[in-house]
C-alpha cells in the first residue's frame, strides 16, 4: 500500500507540473507570441523546427509555436465556457432534484439517463446540423450536453448529505432550504465536484478538438488545437511537425488535468 | 418474465420517442427545403411541384407518419447532396458495412487486449509492472483517437510503409487488403478505450477482492488464482458489461472522427459531409440509426444483467 501512496502522490505532482507548464505557455500566449500567429510568409513554407521557428512553420509559413500558443488559448476559453454552463446549470439542477426529490426528480433523472448514454460528440453534431457551425454554437451545444453529467454527480451527493446531522441542525435553527442547499451542502461536495470539473474540462477540450477537426467548430483563420490538426492533416507527408505540435498540446492538457483530478480523489479517500 | 416484458415496452417507447425527436428537431430549421434542393433559380411551378411530390404541404403529424412508415421499411427518401438521384437508404447501406467492420474490429481489440492486461494489473498490484501499466494507460487515455489516427498514418503509413494512406480497398474487392487497411483505424479507436478499460477493470477487480467472501475463500486455503477465476471475475462481470456497453456507444462516436482521418467511406464521413451540405434527409436517417443502435444496446445489456445476476430476477 505504501508504494501505491507514493505513486499516487508522484502522479499528482507530475500532473501539477505538466498543467503549470501548459497554463504558463497559454497565459504568455495571450500577451506575447514570438510571431504574429496569422502572418503568412511564402518564403518559409513548411520549414522544419529550427532556432528561429522552434516548432517549424505551416503550409502558409506561419509560425507553429505562436499558433499553438494562441490556438490552445482559444481551445481553453471555449472549454472553460462549456464547463461554466454545464457545471452551473448541472449543479442547480442536481441540487434541487437531490434535495427535494419527487416526480420532477424522477422525470429529470430519466431524461438524464437517456442523454448520458449518447456520446457527446454525436449530440453536438445534431446540434451543429440544426444551428450551424461556429465557436459560439459549439459552446452552447456542449454546455447543455454537459449538464446531465454534473447534475448526476451533484444530485447523488445531495441525497446523501441532506440526511446528515449538521443539516438537520441547520434546519432546526430555522435555515431555509435555499440556504441549506447552497451554504451548507454545496461546500461539502467539493471533494467530488472539483475532480468532475477537471474531467469536464478535459472532455470539453477533446470535444472542441474533435468538432473543430471536422470543420464544424472554430472557423479559419482563427487557430484552435482541433482546427490546426485538421489543417495539418494534408501536410502529414511534408511537415509532420505541424500535426504533432497541437496534438501533443492536447495530450499534455488532458493528461495533466486527469492526473490532478486523480490525485485530489485519492487525497480525500 | 415480467421484467423482460417491461423492458420490451420501454424499448419500444424509447425508439418511438427517439424517432419523434429526430423528426421534429429537423423541422425547426429555418429555410425552405424545396428551395434548398432545387436551388435559387427554380421557378414557382417547380417549387410547387416539388412540395406536392414530397408532401411538404401536409401537416406535421401526417409528414411524421409518412416518414416513419418509410423509415420502418428502410426508406428515407432521396439525398439532396446527390441532386435527389440516389436513395438515402442506398447511401447508408454501402457505408454501414465499413462502419460496422470498423466498430467490430475495435471492440474485438479492446476486449482481447484489455481484459488480460486488467487482470494482470490487478494481480500484480503495487509492483513495478503495475505502475508502468498505470502510467501508460493514463497517457493513452489522454490521446484523442483522431490524433492517434494521424500518428499511426505517419508511422505505419508514411515512414514504415505498412499500408498506403488513403488507399482503401473495398471489402468485396479484396478481403485481405481491406482488413490490412482497416486494422489501423481500428487500433486508433481501440487504444484510448483499452486504456480506460484496463483502469476500470483493475479497480473493479480490486474492489471485489477486498470483500469478505474473498477472505473466507483464502482462509479456506484457496489459491489466489482460483479465487480470481472462480469467484471474483464472475462478480465483477456486471460493472464490466455496463462499461463495455458504454464503450460501444463511444466506439461509434470514435468512428465518426477516425473515418475522416483515414478517408474511409463509412457512416461517420457521410454524416459529416451531409451536415456540411445541409442534406437533412441523410442526417436524420443516420442520427435515427445511431440513436436506435445505442438504445438497443442498452436494452440488451439490461437483459444480460438479469440473465447473469439472479438477484435482479427476484425483484
Amino acid at each position: 500500500m505504501k508504494l501505491n501512496r507514493k505513486n499516487d502522490h508522484f502522479n499528482y505532482i507530475l500532473g501539477l507540473a505538466i498543467t503549470t507548464f501548459i497554463l504558463l505557455v497559454v497565459l504568455i500566449g495571450f500577451f506575447y507570441t514570438p510571431y504574429d500567429p496569422n502572418k503568412m510568409n511564402a518564403a518559409l513554407k513548411n520549414s522544419p523546427p529550427s532556432l528561429t521557428h522552434l516548432l517549424g512553420t505551416d503550409n502558409f509559413g506561419r509560425d507553429i509555436l505562436s499558433r499553438v500558443m494562441k490556438g490552445a488559448g482559444t481551445t481553453y476559453i471555449i472549454a472553460v465556457a462549456i464547463v461554466c454552463i454545464g457545471a452551473s446549470l448541472g449543479t442547480i439542477l442536481g441540487a434541487f432534484t437531490g434535495y427535494f426529490g419527487g416526480w420532477l426528480d424522477e422525470i429529470l433523472m430519466r431524461v438524464n439517463d437517456v442523454l448520458i448514454s449518447f456520446p457527446s460528440i454525436l449530440l453536438a453534431l445534431v446540434f451543429v446540423s440544426l444551428f450551424g457551425p461556429g465557436s459560439y454554437n459549439i459552446i452552447f451545444a456542449l454546455g447543455i450536453i454537459f449538464v446531465p453529467s454534473f447534475a448526476r454527480v451533484v444530485r447523488s451527493e445531495f441525497i446523501v448529505l441532506k440526511e446528515r446531522d449538521f443539516i438537520r441542525n441547520a434546519k432546526l435553527m430555522g435555515a431555509n432550504s435555499f440556504r441549506i442547499m447552497f451554504v451548507h451542502i454545496l461546500p461539502n461536495i467539493k471533494r467530488v465536484l472539483i475532480p468532475s470539473l477537471l474531467i469536464g474540462f478535459n472532455n470539453a477540450v477533446l470535444a472542441e478538438a474533435g468538432l473543430s477537426y471536422l470543420g464544424l467548430g472554430v472557423q479559419p483563420p482563427q487557430a484552435s488545437l482541433g482546427r490546426m490538426l485538421s489543417e495539418a492533416q494534408s501536410y502529414l507527408l511534408d511537415s509532420p511537425w505541424y500535426a504533432i505540435a497541437p496534438g501533443v498540446m492536447i495530450v499534455l492538457t488532458v493528461l495533466g488535468f486527469s492526473l490532478i483530478s486523480g490525485g485530489i480523489e485519492n487525497e480525500y479517500e | 418474465m415480467k421484467y423482460t416484458v417491461k423492458k420490451c415496452i420501454t424499448l419500444i417507447l424509447s425508439l418511438f420517442l427517439a424517432s419523434v425527436l429526430t423528426f421534429t428537431a429537423f423541422q425547426i430549421i429555418p429555410g425552405d427545403s424545396a428551395l434548398n434542393a432545387l436551388g435559387m433559380d427554380a421557378t414557382e411551378e417547380q417549387l410547387k411541384a416539388y412540395r406536392e411530390h414530397f408532401g411538404l404541404n401536409d401537416s406535421l403529424p401526417t409528414r411524421y407518419i409518412n416518414w416513419l412508415k418509410g423509415a420502418l421499411k428502410g426508406d428515407f427518401g432521396y439525398s439532396s447532396q446527390y441532386q435527389m438521384q440516389i436513395k438515402v437508404s442506398t447511401l447508408i447501406k454501402d457505408r454501414l458495412t465499413v462502419t460496422l467492420w470498423l466498430a467490430g474490429l475495435s471492440f474485438l481489440l479492446i476486449v482481447v487486449v484489455s481484459i488480460p492486461l486488467g487482470i494482470l494489473s490487478a494481480r500484480k498490484k503495487d509492483s513495478i509492472l503495475d505502475s508502468f501499466i498505470t502510467l501508460v494507460t493514463q497517457v493513452f487515455m489522454s490521446v484523442p483517437s483522431f490524433f492517434l489516427a494521424m500518428i499511426l498514418t505517419l508511422v505505419f503509413g508514411i515512414l514504415l510503409k505498412w499500408f498506403t494512406p488513403g488507399n482503401y480497398t473495398p471489402l468485396d474487392e479484396n478481403f485481405g487488403n481491406f482488413l490490412r487497411f482497416m486494422i489501423f483505424p481500428a487500433i486508433a479507436i481501440a487504444i484510448p478505450k483499452i486504456a480506460m478499460m484496463v483502469k476500470f477493470l483493475k479497480s473493479a477487480l480490486l474492489k471485489e477482492m477486498s470483500l469478505d467472501y474473498v477472505r473466507t475463500a483464502k482462509s479456506k486455503g484457496m489459491t489466489n488464482i482460483r479465487i480470481l477465476f472462480q469467484h471474483v471475475l464472475k462478480n465483477a462481470l456486471i460493472p464490466v458489461i455496463t462499461f463495455l456497453a458504454m464503450l460501444l456507444a463511444d466506439i461509434l462516436a470514435g468512428t465518426i472522427l477516425v473515418e475522416q482521418v483515414f478517408n474511409l467511406p463509412g457512416l461517420g464521413r457521410l454524416l459529416v459531409a451531409s451536415i456540411a451540405n445541409r442534406d437533412y434527409a441523410v442526417v436524420q436517417a443516420i442520427i435515427l440509426y445511431i440513436v436506435s443502435v445505442v438504445i438497443i444496446i442498452n436494452f440488451l445489456v439490461d437483459l444480460i444483467y438479469q440473465w447473469i445476476d439472479p438477484r435482479l430476477r427476484s425483484n
